[in-house]
C-alpha cells in the first residue's frame, strides 16, 4: 500500500478495533435479539405465517441501533483524540491532515458498516427462520443504501467535528439525520403551503440539507415492493458519492486550517 | 542534501492566542544538531506553545521556524522528529503493543522493523512485562513510558520532549537521563522542555531560560554549573527575580 | 456506550411492556374495572390503539398512507370498490334475501353520506381471487420538473395504490389490529374488523366469533359487535336462528344506547336500519311475517331514495302475503307458502 492509503488504513482500522473492544454493538445486537424472537413467536388470533410486522419492527430496530452506534462512533473519532490529546503524537508523525480526516471517516465507516451487516445477518436469519424465505431481490439494495446512508452520516458527523463542540455535533446531526428520514418527502409539499419567510427557509433546507430518505428502502422490503430501478440506485448512490466528498472536502479544509 | 549543522532555528517568534492571550514575543533560539538542549522556564513561560508551534500543530502570529531545515508542517519533515506530548491519554483500548504497531504503520516501518523496534523498546521502557495490557489499565508513569517509546520509535534524528520527567519514578527517570545521553551518543539531537533544573544541569551541553515568552538567558550548562555556588537553580531563580523587578520599575 | 445502552434499554422496555402486555390476556379484568393496559399506558393507551389501528390500514396499502378526505380533492384517487363499500359493511340485508353475498347497489350512495372510516373496513367485496396484491406504482400528482430531490423520492418511495389480495398477504393487517385491541379493549371498531378480516378475508368464522365474544364482553353494549356477529353467523355459518339473535340483541343494544344518551350522539341510523332490515328479512324467511311487518315499517324511515323504495316493495309484499294468509286462514285448508 503506498504512503496515504496506508495511512488512512492504519488510522480506520484503529476505529474498527475500539468500537469492537467495547462491545457496544454486541449489547445491540443481543437486544435486538431478545427483543424480536418473543415478538416472532406472538400468536394472533390463531392465524399462521405472518411476518411483515416482525419484518417493519425488526428493521426499525436494525435502522435505530445503527444509527445511534453509527451517530456515536462518528461523533466520537476526532473530539476523543482532542480530550486525550493523543492527536499531538499523533500528527507529529508523517501524517498529512487530510489524511487523518479521511482515516477517521473510513474507520467510523468501516466500524458502523461492519454492525450494520451483524444487524442485517440477524435480520435475515429471524425472518428467513419465520417466513422460510430468505432472499429478495430488495435486500442487497436495501443493504447497500444503507451503507451509503451510514457513510454520507459519518461525513456530516466528521464534518461538524471540525468546527462543533461534541455535544451539539451530536445534536445537529442527529436532529438532519432523523428530520430527514420522517419528514425529507414532506418539505416541498410543506414549503408549498406555508408562507414567505418560512417557505424559503423550507426550500433552501430542502436543495441543501443531506436527503437520508433517499437511503431508506424499508417499505419495500417490509411490504414486498419490487427493487428500484438500477437508474434510481444509480442516481443515488451518485448523490450519495457527491454529498460525502463535499462535506470530507469540507471538513479537511477546515481541519487543515485548525490551530491545535 | 547536506546534514544541516543547526537542528532547530527560531527566528523572533511570536504567538498571540485568539483572545489576546500573548505567548510568546519575538523569541528567537537555535538548537545545533547533535546536542542536548535544555528548554526551561516557570509554568506559563511558553515552553509548550514555541514546542507546538516546533511541529507545526499551529503557525505563529510572526517569524518563522525551520526544523531540520525545513517546514515542520510537512510530514517529510516530522518524518525525522520524535516528539513526546506534555501529557496524552493513549487508546485506552490498544495495547502498548498495537499502539506502537499503530505509530510505526504511520511512520513507514514495515512489520518486521516494527516488531524489532517494539521488542527493543518494551525493553528499554520496562513495559515488555505489561505489553498485552490494555492502555486503561496503565498507570500515568506507565503511560508516560509508552509516550517515550513511541517517541523513540522510528529512530528519529531531532527529539522533541515536552517535560519528559513528569510522572517517572526516580529509577525511570534515571532511566530517561540514560536514553538521552544514549541519543546523544548516536548523534542525535534533543529537545526538552523541563522545570527539572537539577536533571538539565546534568545532562544538557546547553540550557535556555524561558519567561513569559522572552529568551532570558541562554548558554552552555558548564558556564553556569563551573563553580558549584552559582549553580543553574540559583541562576534560574536570579533570573526571574530579576526579570520581575525589571518588570515592576 | 451510554447512549446506546440508554436508546437500547429505553426500547426494549417499550417492547417488551407491549408483548408482557399483550401475553397476559388473564389478567384483563371483567368488564367495568379497568383493565391492565389502562393502569399502565393510562389515556395514552386509546391513542396507541388507535395508532395501531391506522397502521392496520397502512398495511393493507402496501404501507402506503392515503387520504381520506370526506369530500377532498383525493376523493378521485379511490378505486370505485372503495366508493361502493359502505363503511364496512360487506354484505347487504336486502339482497341476502336471495343470495349470499353480493353487495348492493344503492348502498353506494348511502356510504357517501356516512363519515368516512378507514378504507380497510370500507374495502367490501373480494373482486379477484388468488394471492397477489394488485396496484401500480407510481400514482403521480405534480413535482416540478426542477425539483430533482422530490422526483426522486417519487421513484425511490413506493407511492401507488395497492391492496393486499388473498388470505396469504391480507392476514398481514391482523398482528396491528391484535395490537390495537390489546392496548384499548374498548376499541370496537378494532374489534369489530379483527372479527370481519379473519372470519370473512381468512375463511376461520369460528376465530371471528372468538373475537367477537371478547370483544362482547370487554364492550356489552356495542350493538356493532353483535351486528357483525349475526353478519358471520348468518353468511358464513348459516345459522339463521343464531344469526336473528344476535342481530336482535344487536338492535336492543342500539336501543339502549341512544335512548340513554340521546342528544349527545346523532344516532346511527343507517346501521340500525341495517339491523332491522336482517331481522325483517330472516323473519320473512321464518315465515314470522308479522315480526317482518314490523322490522320492515321501522327500517323504512332509516332511509331515503331508492333505499326506501326498495324497502316499501317489500313491505308491500310481506303484507300482501299477511292478506293472502288472513284470506286463506278463513278458508278451510290453509297453505304454508314463502320459505
Ligand atoms: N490554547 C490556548 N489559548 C490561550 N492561551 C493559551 C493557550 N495555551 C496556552 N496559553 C497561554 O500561553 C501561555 C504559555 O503557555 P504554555 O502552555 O506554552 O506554557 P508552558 O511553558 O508550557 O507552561 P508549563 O510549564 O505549565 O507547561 C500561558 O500564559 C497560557 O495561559
Ligand atoms: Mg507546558
Amino acid at each position: 500500500m503506498r504512503g496515504p492509503l496506508r495511512n488512512i488504513a492504519a488510522i480506520a482500522s484503529t476505529a474498527v478495533l475500539e468500537l469492537y473492544r467495547r462491545r457496544d454493538v454486541y449489547t445491540a445486537v443481543v437486544l435486538a435479539i431478545v427483543v424480536t424472537v418473543p415478538l416472532a413467536s406472538v400468536n394472533v388470533f390463531g392465524v399462521k405465517g405472518i411476518v411483515r410486522y416482525l419484518r417493519e419492527i425488526t428493521l426499525l430496530l436494525v435502522w435505530l441501533f445503527t444509527l445511534v452506534i453509527g451517530l456515536t462512533t462518528a461523533a466520537r473519532q476526532i473530539p476523543r483524540e482532542l480530550e486525550n490529546r493523543t492527536i499531538y503524537a499523533l500528527l507529529a508523525k508523517p501524517l498529512r491532515r487530510s489524511e487523518f480526516i479521511l482515516g477517521k471517516f473510513a474507520g467510523a465507516v468501516a466500524a458502523t458498516g461492519l454492525a450494520v451487516l451483524l444487524f442485517y445477518l440477524c435480520y435475515v436469519v429471524l425472518d428467513g427462520l419465520k417466513e422460510g424465505v430468505w432472499y429478495t431481490p430488495v435486500l442487497p439494495q436495501v443493504v447497500l443504501l444503507h451503507l451509503a446512508l451510514v457513510a454520507l452520516m459519518t461525513a456530516l458527523v466528521i464534518f461538524g467535528s471540525t468546527f462543533l463542540t461534541p455535544s451539539a455535533n451530536v445534536t445537529c446531526s442527529a436532529l438532519i439525520v432523523a428530520g430527514m428520514l420522517l419528514f425529507g418527502q414532506k418539505i416541498p409539499e410543506a414549503a408549498a403551503r406555508a408562507v414567505a419567510p418560512a417557505s424559503w427557509i423550507l426550500w433552501t433546507a430542502h436543495a441543501v440539507l443531506p436527503h437520508f430518505e433517499f437511503f431508506d428502502l424499508r417499505l419495500r422490503l417490509v411490504h414486498g415492493w419490487e427493487p428500484i430501478s438500477p437508474a434510481v440506485l444509480l442516481a443515488v448512490l451518485g448523490y450519495c458519492t457527491l454529498y460525502t466528498t463535499a462535506l470530507l472536502g469540507g471538513a479537511v479544509a477546515i481541519f487543515s486550517r485548525k490551530r491545535l | 542534501m547536506p546534514e544541516p549543522t543547526v537542528a532547530i532555528e527560531i527566528d523572533r517568534l511570536s504567538k498571540v492566542y485568539p483572545g489576546g492571550n500573548r505567548a510568546l514575543s519575538d523569541f528567537s533560539l537555535a538548537v545545533d544538531a547533535g546536542e542536548i538542549f535544555g528548554f526551561l522556564g516557570p509554568n506559563g513561560a511558553g515552553k509548550t506553545t514555541t514546542i507546538k508551534i516546533l511541529l507545526g500543530f499551529m503557525p505563529p502570529t510572526s517569524g518563522t521556524v525551520r526544523v531540520l531545515g525545513g517546514d515542520p508542517r510537512l510530514p517529510e519533515t516530522r518524518r525525522r522528529i520524535g516528539y513526546l506530548p506534555e501529557v496524552a491519554n493513549y487508546y485506552g483500548y490498544m495495547t502498548v503493543d498495537e499502539l506502537l504497531r499503530y505509530y510505526g504503520r504511520l511512520c513507514g516501518m514495515s512489520r518486521d522493523a516494527i516488531r524489532k523496534r517494539t521488542d527493543e523498546l518494551l525493553e528499554l521502557v520496562g513495559l515488555a512485562d505489561v505489553r498485552r495490557r490494555q492502555l486503561k489499565h496503565f498507570s500515568k508513569g506507565m503511560l508516560q513510558r509508552a509516550g517515550i517509546a513511541q517517541a523513540l520509535l522510528h529512530d528519529p534524528d531531532l527529539l522533541i520532549l515536552d517535560e519528559p520527567m513528569t510522572g517517572l519514578d526516580p529509577p525511570a527517570r534515571l532511566q530517561m537521563r540514560d536514553i538521552i545521553l544514549r541519543q546523544k551518543q548516536q548523534g542525535k539531537t534533543v529537545f526538552f522542555s523541563s522545570h527539572e533544573l537539577s536533571e538539565a544541569e546534568l545532562i544538557c551541553d546547553r540550557v535556555g531560560i524561558l519567561k513569559a515568552g522572552c529568551t532570558v538567558w541562554c548558554g552552555p550548562t558548564n558556564e553556569v554549573t563551573g563553580d558549584g555556588a552559582g549553580n543553574l537553580e540559583r541562576i534560574f531563580l536570579n533570573m526571574i527575580r530579576q526579570n520581575e523587578s525589571e518588570q515592576q520599575k | 456506550m451510554k447512549t446506546i445502552l440508554a436508546a437500547a434499554t429505553a426500547w426494549g422496555l417499550a417492547i417488551f411492556a407491549g408483548i408482557a402486555l399483550a401475553r397476559l390476556p388473564q389478567l384483563r379484568l371483567p368488564p367495568g374495572s379497568r383493565s391492565v393496559a389502562a393502569l399502565l399506558l393510562g389515556g395514552a393507551r386509546s391513542v396507541l390503539s388507535d395508532d395501531m389501528y391506522q397502521r392496520a390500514d397502512l398495511y393493507y396499502h402496501g404501507g402506503v398512507a392515503h387520504r381520506h378526505e370526506p369530500g377532498g380533492e383525493h376523493r378521485q384517487t379511490e378505486t370505485p370498490t372503495e366508493a361502493a363499500g359502505a363503511r364496512g359493511r360487506r354484505f347487504s340485508p336486502l339482497s341476502e334475501a336471495d343470495t349470499a353475498s353480493a353487495p348492493h347497489k344503492t348502498m353506494g350512495k348511502a356510504a357517501a353520506a356516512q363519515p368516512r372510516g378507514y378504507s380497510i373496513i370500507r374495502e367490501g367485496r373480494r373482486t379477484e381471487a388468488g394471492d397477489h396484491e394488485h396496484g401500480h406504482e407510481g400514482e403521480e400528482t405534480a413535482v416540478p420538473r426542477w425539483d430533482l430531490w422530490s422526483r426522486l423520492n417519487r421513484r425511490i418511495h413506493p407511492s401507488g395504490h395497492r391492496h393486499l389480495r388473498g388470505p396469504r398477504y391480507e392476514k398481514e393487517v391482523l398482528p396491528w389490529l391484535w395490537a390495537a385491541i390489546r392496548c384499548n379493549p374498548h376499541n370496537v371498531t378494532a374489534y369489530d374488523v379483527a372479527a370481519y378480516w379473519v372470519a370473512e378475508r381468512l375463511k376461520h368464522p369460528e376465530e371471528g366469533l372468538k373475537i367477537l365474544a371478547e370483544g362482547i364482553r370487554n364492550n356489552p353494549d356495542a350493538y356493532r359487535l353483535e351486528f357483525t356477529r349475526g353478519e358471520i353467523l348468518l353468511h358464513m355459518l348459516k345459522d339463521r336462528e343464531a344469526a336473528f339473535n344476535a342481530f336482535h340483541a344487536a338492535m336492543r343494544k342500539w336501543e339502549t344506547t341512544y335512548a340513554r344518551a340521546p342528544e349527545k350522539k346523532k344516532p346511527d341510523v343507517f346501521q340500525y336500519g341495517n339491523i332491522l332490515l336482517y331481522l325483517a328479512v330472516l323473519s320473512e324467511r321464518k315465515n314470522a311475517l308479522e315480526d317482518a311487518r314490523r322490522y320492515y315499517k321501522a327500517a323504512l324511515d332509516t332511509r331515503e331514495g331508492n333505499a326506501r323504495k326498495d324497502i316499501a316493495r317489500r313491505l308491500a309484499a310481506v303484507e300482501e302475503k299477511l292478506g293472502a294468509e288472513a284470506e286463506s286462514a278463513s278458508a278451510p285448508k290453509p297453505e304454508k307458502t314463502g320459505g
